[in-house]
């Protein structure tokens, strides 16, 4: 009980810390949206053109987005230090954090705040709005009792990747062209449905790097689709179980990284 | 600026990136994975429909476009946080008191960042592409020197850009939302997914209105040969006038920059 | 000696680090991964001390030493090769969060305070972190502003101090679960020499009213002659002295220079007893005088007698220029290393 209240002040201060640029915080939700604006806008580009991408339409590539925002928006608002963690290393930052009396992993978790998670909620829930409108989403009892367990689950796996490729930084010290590239440019990989890449991808992005349960097989149970998907229907409720694991191994991971650092000093 | 010095300044910085190998290897994979999932998209799209010609592309036309567009994104890589470190601590100052112009020094220190990006990711990206892809280059002399010359007026262009953005941290204690918005604006205007042919009626006056085509869009036309050489000189009378612009924005920020330096002290 | 009477026991403490040595980028360390070419490097090697409570230990050794390494271990930042260490009966390694509620800690090179925050909010997170009471927090926040005069500057953000405001608020941070064991590493770097005073006055006085265990790393050798009665030198990796600052003075002065500036650029020292030339240059002269023959007053009236001086002065080697002595080997220690005087 304690031990969060402890972690509640932790955060509430890495909030406040952020608020000291609360012009700049307004301007940046702001140019977030319009990325993402931008790559929706791509995706009505092309589906104005084509009508849909392997049997996805406008309202399917939505929803398929809504669940993807929500799961990095809830992502970016707990693991967004672990970006710069490299540097935490490299500084010496790191020792810092090892002479308090608290957990290393919990301390830098709540020590900084994402705006950015402001952003991807609204993007979340406007393409929810609009994804349920136009693709017809008929949100019985269990849908939306399973919605945010799909997102946690989206969650756990995005965070779980986020830990693991962090805690290279124990035995290599600079990562961060590792770092951009499995958390910010795979993202793109599930702004599709993954049906669209060959089946050597389609097996990578589900068991090796499986991204794909954050949005494209949960998808399939809200939508009501059957069939395209790899192994349908035994995945499409996966995303909770395939998190949990995705993050007892980083989690893990991260472990002997600290384990490593404790006993070389890097 | 002395073009000895300027050369000078392009190796310093082109060795600066040399010593990060491992971050060269991740920097393929990361761009090669953008032509993966876009290369497999359009093949997606084109796939569903009996027809094999849509916007006046080909489906391997538009493989073509998607891995040029990116191998010439790629090309452009610069740092676009130098300007805005170097207000922040101070050695902006430094610019004050060097005979050299501030602008071609950045434009140095850019070019040498690029070099370095083709040569150690264009290239292999390119040739690896060539084998795995269907892909059509028209093999005509002038029209490669056009693209050149096309490709060197985009890269004056996003240099410009990029020194503009970086300047307003004389004004504003974080640019990053700035730069964020700048890459939005950059992702969905100068066709670097979607070529411009596929935009609908309703943008293209937008898209004609803002200069972001011209810094990638046009230059990967000419070279994939969608535009016949008849057409080119226009294109780079557009570019040149755009670069006359952009001059103007950069000078009047600069020196209204070097004002406030020298009134406030940073 | 009384065991609770001790606030640090080190044991046989070592510290091995493997250096891969092709280890140079990706491919190198990728080859490195098959040759394991490893070169082991005996950062600290086996020492031994006691320090009890209360007292005010320099630690010192040149870069690479050891120093740093040892004080993360007893800090629980890193875990020894061999060998144990108990910091007011903790084994920091092993207990590493429960050591850490019971030892604050300085690194003079980067703050442990909320950067962007005014230093009143990075005090309150740290009472909270530490689990402070209320009450308890209250009372020592009105110790430490007495002493390090805080209120002015609790309002302001971190970024906006003085190097010597923000090291006055980190050492305040680190004593806010009011520790019984301090350390510090090089609290006083690039501080300016007001500042730097103000950093040592402050310092013995909590180690003379709080009894506070001070453990100080520095390459200052002010901060030692000012701070520290007892002095501990690394040097690769062993202990090569430990004991009172005053006795390594006293022990290692066999000789007093004296700083002699003349009207004329030839003047002889010969005949005076005693007496060596260690340096000239123009009209001054550099001169040493042995301890056990003629006393420092014959020979200034014997050289006053055959010259005119313009200007005289007569130089204590600083603890500095011993411990150069020591590093240089230029003086021979007479203790074995690694015994404590208790």
């Amino acid at each position: 009980m304690e031990l969060i209240k402890i972690y509640l002040t932790l955060f509430a201060t890495s909030i406040k810390e952020r608020m000291e640029y609360k012009a700049s915080f307004l301007f940046y939700v702001f140019a977030i949206m319009t990325f993402y604006i931008g790559q929706i806008g791509l995706l009505f580009v092309l589906l104005n053109r084509f009508h849909q991408i392997k049997g996805w339409t406008m309202g399917d590539m939505v929803f398929l987005y809504s669940l993807h925002a929500f799961a990095y928006g809830f992502t970016n608002l707990i693991f967004s230090q672990l970006i710069n963690f490299d540097k935490m290393v490299v500084d010496g930052e790191f020792d810092r954090v090892l002479v308090r009396p608290l957990s290393p992993l919990g301390q830098i978790i709540f020590s900084k705040f994402e705006v950015s998670t402001v952003a991807h909620l609204v993007i979340g829930f406007t393409a929810l709005y609009f994804g349920t409108h136009l693709a017809g989403i008929e949100w019985t009892f269990k849908k939306v009792l399973l919605f945010p367990v799909i997102v946690g689950g989206g969650v756990l796996i995005a965070g779980g990747i986020r830990l693991m490729v962090t805690a290279v930084a124990f035995w290599t010290l600079r990562n961060r062209s590792l770092v951009h590239t499995v958390i910010f440019s795979s993202k793109e990989f599930i702004n599709y449905p993954i049906n669209i890449y060959n089946m050597g991808m389609q097996y990578f992005l589900t068991f090796i790097f499986p991204i794909a349960f954050i949005n494209f097989y949960p998808a399939h149970y809200f939508l009501d689709r059957s069939g395209e998907g790899l192994l349908y229907p035994a995945l499409e409720m996966g995303t909770p179980i395939v998190g949990i694991i995705v993050f007892t191994v980083s989690a893990f991971t991260w472990k002997v990284g600290v384990n490593h650092y404790q006993s070389t000093g890097s | 600026m002395n073009p000895k010095l300027f050369f000078k300044f392009v190796s310093i910085s082109f060795q600066k990136q040399v010593t990060y190998r491992f971050d060269c290897f991740i920097g393929i994979v990361n761009g090669f994975l953008y032509v993966f999932i876009f290369t497999s998209l359009w093949k997606a799209l084109y796939s569903q429909f009996g027809t094999t010609m849509h916007n006046g592309f080909t489906l391997t036309a538009i493989i073509t476009y998607a891995v040029l567009v990116m191998a010439v994104r790629i090309s452009f890589t610069m740092d676009d946080s130098i300007i805005y470190r170097k207000v922040m601590d101070g050695s902006i100052a430094m610019e004050l008191i060097r005979p050299t112009s501030f602008f071609f020094m950045n434009l140095a220190e850019n070019v040498g960042h690029s070099l370095f990006h083709i040569m150690a990711r264009t290239f292999p990206i390119v040739i690896m592409s060539i084998f795995l892809f269907d892909i059509s280059i028209p093999f005509e002399p002038v029209r490669f020197l056009a693209f050149l010359f096309s490709f060197l007026a985009g890269y004056i262009l996003i240099s410009m850009l990029n020194f503009a953005a970086g300047l307003l941290a004389f004004w504003f204690v974080e640019i990053f939302p700035f730069m964020l918005f700048k890459y939005a604006l950059f992702t969905f205007f100068a066709g670097g997914i979607v070529p411009i042919d596929f935009f609908p009626e309703f943008l293209k006056p937008l898209v004609n209105f803002l200069p972001f085509q011209y810094m990638l869009y046009f230059p990967t036309v000419i070279l994939t040969g969608r535009v016949p050489l008849a057409e080119v000189h226009s294109i780079i009378i557009s570019q040149l006038i755009w670069i006359l612009i952009m001059g103007v924005i950069c000078n009047l920020m600069w020196s209204a920059g070097k004002k406030k330096l020298v009134i406030q002290g940073g | 000696m009384q065991q609770d009477n001790i606030a640090i026991e080190v044991k046989r403490l070592r510290k091995e680090f493997k250096l891969s040595s092709s280890g140079k980028g990706f491919l190198g360390k990728l080859k490195a991964l098959f040759h394991r070419k490893h070169k082991i490097i005996t950062a600290v090697n086996d020492i031994d001390f006691k320090i009890r409570r209360g007292e005010f230990v320099g630690y010192v050794g040149e870069n690479g030493a050891g120093k740093s390494t040892t004080i993360k271990m007893l800090t629980g930042i890193l875990v020894p090769t061999s060998g144990t260490a108990n910091v007011n009966g903790i084994v920091p390694f092993k207990d590493r969060k429960k050591n850490a509620a019971k030892i604050g800690v300085v690194f003079g090179q980067r703050t442990q305070l909320w950067w962007d925050l005014p230093v009143r909010e990075s005090f309150d997170l740290l009472r909270v972190i530490f689990r402070v009471s209320r009450l308890d927090f209250d009372r020592q926040m009105t110790k430490l502003d007495e002493a390090l005069g805080l209120r002015p500057l609790l309002e302001m953000p971190v970024r906006k101090l003085s190097l010597g405001q923000r090291m006055r608020c980190d050492i305040a941070a680190s004593l806010i679960h009011n520790p019984p064991v301090l350390f510090l590493d090089e609290p006083t770097i690039g501080l300016d020499v007001l500042a730097k005073q103000s950093v040592r006055n402050f310092l013995s006085e909590i180690n003379r009213t709080e009894g506070t265990t001070i453990i100080l790393t520095t390459h200052d050798m002010n901060d030692i002659e000012q701070l520290c009665k007892r002095l501990i030198i690394i040097e690769e990796g062993k202990i090569i002295f430990d004991g009172e600052t005053g006795f390594l003075k006293q022990k290692f002065v066999h000789e007093k220079v004296i700083e002699v500036e003349f009207y004329e650029d030839d003047c002889v020292m010969q005949g005076i007893p005693g007496v060596t030339v260690v340096r000239e240059q123009g009209c001054k002269k550099w001169l040493t005088v042995d301890n056990d023959s003629s006393g420092i007053g014959e020979v200034i009236g014997a050289i006053a007698f055959r010259y005119k001086i313009k200007d005289i002065s007569v130089k204590e080697p600083s603890v500095e220029s011993i411990i150069r002595n020591i590093y240089d080997n230029r003086v021979k220690l007479p203790l074995p290393s690694g015994k404590t005087i208790t």
